[in-house]
């Protein structure tokens, strides 16, 4: 029997162990005697949050794929068992071998979303590995992070030995290679780094330093060994069709989020809403051939036995050949009750054609993410959507069946007044009376409209056209919720329309992360002492202990968060080269608060600077 | 065609409760490509069904799921393909037709048998059968009103030690070997039986001392009123209403 990391005392009284067993079906085990590295790849989040990444599937499949890599997972145990690890000192382990991850040579984590750096701290923790990059010795893993959030690694900076910024499929084979040259030679660690931050895409913090003016923004931002860049470019990979794409992704044994095989269509989005970071970092578009991703759905359904498949993309409608995917998904494998389904979709006619194929059309409901009550707003963050065309979209689907409709805002983006606010209830009532105008009551069926508005509250992200606007304190925020809830309730159909909205302290803590500087590492540190874990998880998230941290730091919220940037602030981040310029962002921030729309990439180039990768949208035909 | 399949269940998959061991055989039969029937509606599932759920902990050599497949197939293939699909601690013993359709797995259940490894020696001989002779072993059962008294010296067919290999890559130990009522009529929970035994023995049973594997599932042939295993029973009951007509 395999040997497992922990007792039967232990699992048998934690919340589902399925989750620490590993032995899913396709996880891949190896001799270790017969590899020369063995990787470990972190989701710092519980196992079926984790289990469910797409990122990490494609890294671990490419990385099995090297004969002398074995690459092996972890996830943040559980709260409860995050505490009997503790008391017992059971070292983290990877879930394959169920070895611990000190004796691992790498300990990749994938951050995805900012609200689990504490969780980040957790896993290093509980694998018995210095927290800080300065404290660990030759033994101890190298610690590297990749994933969106580090388009700023400068709040995690002291905590990873390097970052990867971009693209997985690119440089890890060459980053292996160099550790194992160096290995063999007998060099040390601090030799690998320096080899390593000459790579493309990697950046290596402790070889850069910071000065600050003394209003506290940066003054300088220079590397301090010569072999360090001054510029580091995200990596990307420009051909989507012949790289790694797992055929045998793994099926955990617990419901994971994503219960579904996921097939990403394509990278990058044209869209370029202001808000959004996806769209600026994973510039330019780039699809993958439908013959590729027939092949690869079939083979992914068969090896795994899902249910279900998922198209993921930033923007599936803007899929080229959509139509001819999703026909033959459902032709091949609708009948043998397999399912697709497809976020992310413009609701026009043929979308909601698809849907009816695929749906419970009285159980589903059709979504729009607005994200602006008003068209003003909508226009600021160029949003390519007006309320005609989401009035003719819920027109469509109410005579095509159905009666629910979600609406997705945001508050407290700039420009925003109280009318636009309250412009949120008046769009969900002309949904609803569009409903009763359009259906006659003998065809309800005893059925409502049924509108449900969601808002979360604007956080300005790193190379977003918004990435200079202020956020407002928790309390604004909540004031804005409530303006518009207050507006639902006078609204003639108030009881058809449900509004909910985010919670507002961690709205403001994302943000402060977001566009933290290396300063805010303590924040974290402390806060992370203090008891904050699994901060995105609202049972467990505790403002007090950050705000505490924050103060105790001498930093402030004022500073980090509730001030509006001026263009020529330079960033933490700014050393990182997406492609996308800062003078076109700021073209762009200037239109925003003009109220100006720009053209999506298939309309009109705008020249981002992500033609500087020679592909994708930017060398299409029309361009 | 409705089928039987038989299969054992081990390893570091007694942490993989009931409900995940049939999502799990769902895919299976999914990536083994087998005929098996769904339900009609949005959102169809397959039919199969499962014998009573084995507990968070234990392992078992015994489990059955019942299939019901559009097109028939030979049992010796449906073997390989499932078998191909399985994971280290799932493993696929054996399949045979059931010939009534109307039988199902979790229905015809009347008694199970196991095997109990002990952490140490904690029983000898003479304490199982004094605890035996008894002609009534009391127990509370906590009911809806609130609790009674309940004789469980019935619901214990069989209780001897013997020797055996607990794991299927174990050394051979002592062993607790037990077979009890089961089901929907009567049913007798292992952990129970030894919390009563433990105290007649004068014993503290403390947590995790004992590990408890099924070892197969017994249903009643209504012939001859035996019990037979549910693979046994299968192919049994046609027989009657063959000599019935
Ligand atoms: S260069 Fe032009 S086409 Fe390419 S991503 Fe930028 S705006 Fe879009």
């Amino acid at each position: 029997m395999k040997k497992l990391a922990l007792p039967e005392e232990i699992l048998m009284a934690v919340d589902k162990p399925a989750r620490y067993i590993g032995q899913e079906v396709n996880s891949i085990t190896k001799n270790k005697e017969e590899v020369d590295i063995r990787f470990c790849m972190c989701f710092p989040d519980v196992y079926e949050i984790g289990m469910s990444h797409l990122g990490i599937q494609i890294l671990y499949d490419m990385l099995n794929q090297f004969s002398d890599v074995w690459c092996e997972r972890t996830y943040s145990p559980w709260v409860d068992l995050d505490s009997l690890m503790r008391e017992k000192k059971i070292p983290l382990f990877a879930l394959e071998s169920q070895d611990p991850i000190k004796e691992f040579d790498f300990l990749g984590i994938t951050i995805q979303y900012e609200m689990a750096y504490t969780n980040i701290l957790q896993v290093l923790d509980l694998s018995q590995i210095p927290i800080f990059s300065k404290d660990r010795g030759e033994e101890d893993p190298i610690v590297i992070g990749g994933g969106p959030c580090v388009y700023n690694p400068e709040p995690l900076a002291p905590f990873f030995d390097l970052f990867y910024i971009g693209e997985g499929e690119t440089q890890y084979r060459r980053l292996l290679d160099l550790y194992k040259e160096n290995k063999a030679q007998g060099r040390s660690k601090q030799d690998f780094l320096k080899k390593a931050c000459q790579i493309p895409g990697i950046y290596v913090p402790s070889f850069y330093q910071c000065e600050y003016k003394e209003d506290g923004t940066l003054k300088a931002f220079y590397p301090i060994v010569e072999e360090a860049p001054k510029k580091i470019r995200k990596e990307i990979q420009m051909e989507l069709n012949e790289t790694y794409y797992p055929e045998k992704p793994l099926v955990p044994y617990i419901k994971a989020t994503q219960d579904r095989v996921m097939l990403e269509i394509q990278r990058g989005c044209i869209r370029n809403c202001r808000f959004c970071q996806a769209g600026q970092i994973y510039k330019p578009v780039r699809e993958r051939s439908v013959e590729f991703l027939k092949d690869k759905a079939s083979k992914m359904i068969a090896n795994t036995g899902y249910e279900e498949i998922s198209l993921m993309s930033l923007s599936s409608s803007d899929y080229t050949h959509l139509n001819e995917l999703v026909s033959y998904l459902i032709e091949n494998y609708h009948e043998k009750g397999v399912n697709v389904s497809l976020p992310s979709l413009r609701i026009d006619a043929f979308s909601l054609d698809i849907m009816s194929k695929v749906q419970d059309i009285r159980k589903s409901s059709v979504t729009f993410a607005a994200e602006g009550g008003s068209q003003k707003i909508r226009d600021v963050i160029n949003k390519g959507i007006n309320e005609e065309v989401i009035l003719k979209g819920c027109h469509d689907a109410f005579l095509g069946g159905w009666n629910k409709v979600k609406l997705y805002f945001m508050l407290g983006l700039p420009m925003e007044e109280d009318e636009d606010c309250k412009d949120i209830a008046h769009l969900s009532e002309k949904i609803c009376e569009l409903y009763y105008e359009l259906i006659p009551k003998e065809n309800r069926k005893g059925q409502k409209a049924s509108v449900t508005a969601s808002a979360s509250f604007f956080i300005p992200k790193p190379f977003t056209a918004l990435q200079w606007a202020r956020m407002y304190p928790a309390e604004e925020y909540s004031r804005r919720a409530y303006l518009v809830n207050d507006e639902v309730k006078k609204m003639l159909n108030h009881k058809s329309i449900r509004f909910q909205w985010h919670s507002s302290d961690v709205s403001v803590l994302e943000g402060l992360l977001a566009r933290g500087d290396r300063k805010i590492a303590e924040v974290i540190y402390k806060a992370y002492k203090k008891g904050a874990i699994y901060d995105a998880w609202t049972e467990y998230f505790h403002n007090e202990y950050w705000m505490e941290a924050l103060e105790e730091c001498g930093l402030s919220l004022d500073f980090y968060c509730y001030r509006e940037r001026e263009t020529d602030e330079l960033f933490p981040w700014d050393f990182i080269d997406p492609g996308v310029q800062k003078s076109y962002l700021i073209r762009e921030w200037n239109r925003a608060r003009k109220g100006l729309v720009t053209p999506n990439c298939r309309q009109l180039c705008t020249n981002c600077g992500a033609k500087i990768f020679g592909g994708g949208v930017c060398f299409e035909s029309k361009n | 065609m409705k089928v039987r399949i038989k299969f054992e269940k081990y390893g570091a998959l007694k942490y993989i409760g009931h409900l995940d061991v049939m999502r799990f055989f769902q895919k299976a039969n999914r990536r083994a490509n087998l005929p098996v029937a769904m339900s009609k509606g949005y959102s169809p599932h397959q039919l199969l069904t499962f014998s009573n759920p084995l507990g968070l902990g234990m392992i078992s050599e015994g489990e059955y799921m019942d299939l019901e497949l559009t097109k028939d197939m030979d049992c010796k293939e449906i073997i390989d393909r499932l078998q191909e699909v399985m994971v280290e601690g799932m493993h696929i013993l054996d399949a045979c037709p059931i010939l009534d359709e109307k039988q199902n797995a979790m229905a015809s259940i009347r008694a199970c048998d196991y095997e109990i490894s002990f952490e140490e020696k904690v029983f000898e001989e003479e304490t199982l059968l004094g605890f035996l002779k008894q002609e009534e072993i009391l127990v509370k059962k906590k009911t809806k009103k609130g609790e009674t008294k309940v004789n469980i010296r019935p619901m214990i067919y069989e209780m001897y030690f013997t020797r055996g290999n607990f794991e299927p890559d174990g050394s051979e130990e002592e062993l607790l070997y037990l077979k009890l009522a089961s089901g929907s009529e009567q049913n007798l929970k292992v952990d129970l039986l030894l919390e009563t035994l433990y105290a007649f023995a004068g014993k503290e049973c403390r947590p995790y001392s004992y590990h408890i594997k099924r070892k197969d599932c017994f249903g009643k042939d209504p012939n001859t009123q035996e019990l037979v295993n549910l693979f046994e029973l299968a192919s049994r009951i046609k027989k009657k209403e063959e000599e019935n007509s």
